[in-house]
């Protein structure tokens, strides 16, 4: 982009076009990843660090018979596994749970179908049982009641290795909206990002 | 900088050391992840994105010179979910059946590709860009607004000759889109009504709801996610529309994923009748992501199937008592205007889903 040099005899307007089109092109553009901030001294070039992995809440790291979550939290609460915290926990599967090569690892929540509302939700201790982390084969709930609710957090692959694909990023508030008379009445789960 | 004359002439050799040195010094070179492009109209200078985290839908577009015959634009997308699933990519689908086909691995139907299953997308279809070009792209000279360079060459007391001169500015650029996004089928429905003249009662609304699943029968229930030019409109009747008769949308929602921008090189030359050719391996892609989350979808699709609505359920029809005293030919003709206006009115509301970022 930088003119070739001149000699004697050459044409000025030419030098001087080209040390024209050259200075336009050397004005900085911020492209991908950049904030570029123009000052009377000269431009700030600002990049975003480069992000090896995301580390958001419910990373699932898969295993060949178990998978381990980390920590995530639904209405504040972490979820359990058995009688463990799902931080502390991992979650066994079997080869035969695949369906058509898949897995789903979710969020699973029981509610009283009187109030819509988690059982004990006011608890945080290890005896809460109605806010847990499954393997299941579907990421639907398979409940036609709405009494529990499921919410997908990776799928896991079976080929060709096994490995999981993310799906929440995000800790969540759960509520429900009843669901208008008809086929599947009931309660519908939903998962906001909290 | 004092400028170096010898009588009216410029020194040559200030000219290379001094003025040229200085634009040297402004040329920006890449340190560790960043990566600079050079382009007439600038530096453009971006983060490396090797071995960075790829949000859902990350969609990076890459040339296949073996595509189709003479090569073509491909992308691949991070797998993204809706409600738990990774869309069917019908395209790769339609490449995989007919590679298995020609390697007479058997008939390629029933083919099922998901994201997970990280398909390479073609892209069939670009669109061109000739107006509201984003600013990023008016920047790297896709609209031309250069202003010539004027010099007083009197004022200067310079000697100039601008014979042969040329214009050594930058060349105009030219733009298409290709537009990767996701479409969820879904039921529509529509409300008809019958008005009916009762001497004893007045007016007897009956009114039926109807369902069509016919783009869920034609897509199925799973995410597809979709390349074109430009994403299709989601189609929402007008009352106007409604008045005339039309009541139901085309039963898909959709979600715009991309745009992938492709600029062209600066020898570039538009054909003169316009037809703007897709963009070959000369051609730099650009991505501007709509999309970074996964996704819930709601919409109904099951729906009491044509269930008609009528007198015998007091809480479903309406009465409306007889307006005027009127000929009977009179009379059926104010009916099928209530009917019509009633029909309009019921058929406001739509089946359209909601996405929400989970």
């Amino acid at each position: 982009m930088i003119p070739k040099e001149v000699k004697p005899g050459d044409l000025v307007l030419a030098a001087w076009n080209a040390v024209v089109g050259a200075m336009n092109s050397l004005v900085v553009l911020p492209g991908r990843g950049i904030l570029l901030t123009r000052h009377p001294a000269g431009c700030v070039i600002n990049a975003r660090s480069a992000i090896n992995g995301f580390s958001g809440a419910w990373k699932v790291s898969a295993g060949t018979k178990s998978v381990k979550v980390a920590r995530g939290f639904v209405n504040a609460m972490e979820p359990m596994v058995g009688d463990t915290l799902l931080s502390e926990a991992e979650i066994p599967y079997k080869a035969t749970d695949f369906k058509d090569g898949r897995l789903w690892v979710g969020i699973k929540v029981t509610i009283d179908p009187a109030t819509g509302k988690m059982k004990n939700s006011t608890q945080t201790t290890l005896t809460e049982k109605d806010l847990t982390v499954v393997v299941q084969s579907s990421p639907l709930s398979g409940d036609a009641t709405g009494t529990t609710g499921f919410h997908p957090l990776a799928l896991l692959l079976e080929k060709p290795t096994i490995r999981a694909v993310q799906i929440a990023y995000f800790d969540y508030q759960h509520s429900t909206a009843k669901k208008p008379t008809g086929p599947g009445k009931g309660y519908r789960h939903f998962f906001h990002v909290a | 900088m004092k400028l170096a004359l010898f009588g009216n002439k410029i020194v040559a050799d200030f000219w290379n050391k001094q003025v040229l040195g200085a634009l040297k010094k402004e040329e920006a070179s890449s340190g560790a992840h960043i990566r600079v492009e050079k382009f007439p109209q600038g530096q453009l200078v971006s983060v490396k994105d090797s071995g960075m985290w790829h949000h859902p839908w990350f969609t990076s577009p890459t040339w296949d010179p073996k595509g189709g015959s003479t090569g073509r634009w491909e992308c691949t997308v991070t797998p993204g979910f809706v409600d738990g699933v990774d869309p069917r990519v019908p395209a790769a689908e339609a490449e995989e059946a007919a590679r298995l086909e020609a390697q007479k691995k058997g008939s390629g139907k029933g083919v099922t590709l998901g994201l997970c299953d990280c398909p390479q997308i073609p892209f069939y279809h670009f669109k061109a860009v000739t107006s509201a070009i984003p600013k990023f792209f008016q920047a790297l000279g896709v609209k031309d607004h250069k202003e010539k360079v004027t010099i007083n060459a009197a004022a200067e007391k310079i000697t100039w000759d601008i014979t042969n001169a040329q214009d050594t500015g930058p060349k105009e650029r030219w733009l298409q889109q290709a537009q990767v996004y996701i479409s969820k089928a879904r039921a529509t429905y529509s409300m008809d009504a019958t008005v009916q003249g009762n001497l004893v009662m007045g007016q007897i609304v009956d009114y039926t709801v109807k369902y069509d699943m016919s783009s869920v029968e034609r897509a199925g229930t799973r995410t597809r996610l979709l390349t074109a030019g430009e994403m299709p409109a989601s189609y929402t009747p007008s009352l106007a529309d409604r008045i005339s008769g039309v009541y139901g949308d085309d039963g898909e929602d959709r979600h715009l994923v991309a745009t992938v921008y492709f600029l062209s090189p600066a020898d570039f030359n538009p054909p003169a009748d316009g037809a703007m050719p897709a963009p070959d391996e000369n051609w730099t892609p650009y991505v501007k992501h709509a999309l970074f989350w996964n996704l819930c979808c709601v919409a109904l699709n099951l729906p009491p199937v044509n269930v008609k609505q009528s007198a015998k359920d007091p809480f479903l029809a309406w009465f409306v008592g007889r307006y005027t005293v009127a000929p009977m030919a009179t009379e059926g003709a104010m009916e099928a205007e209530m009917q019509r206006l009633l029909v309009a009115a019921m058929n406001e509301s739509s089946n359209q889903g909601r996405f929400w970022t989970i």
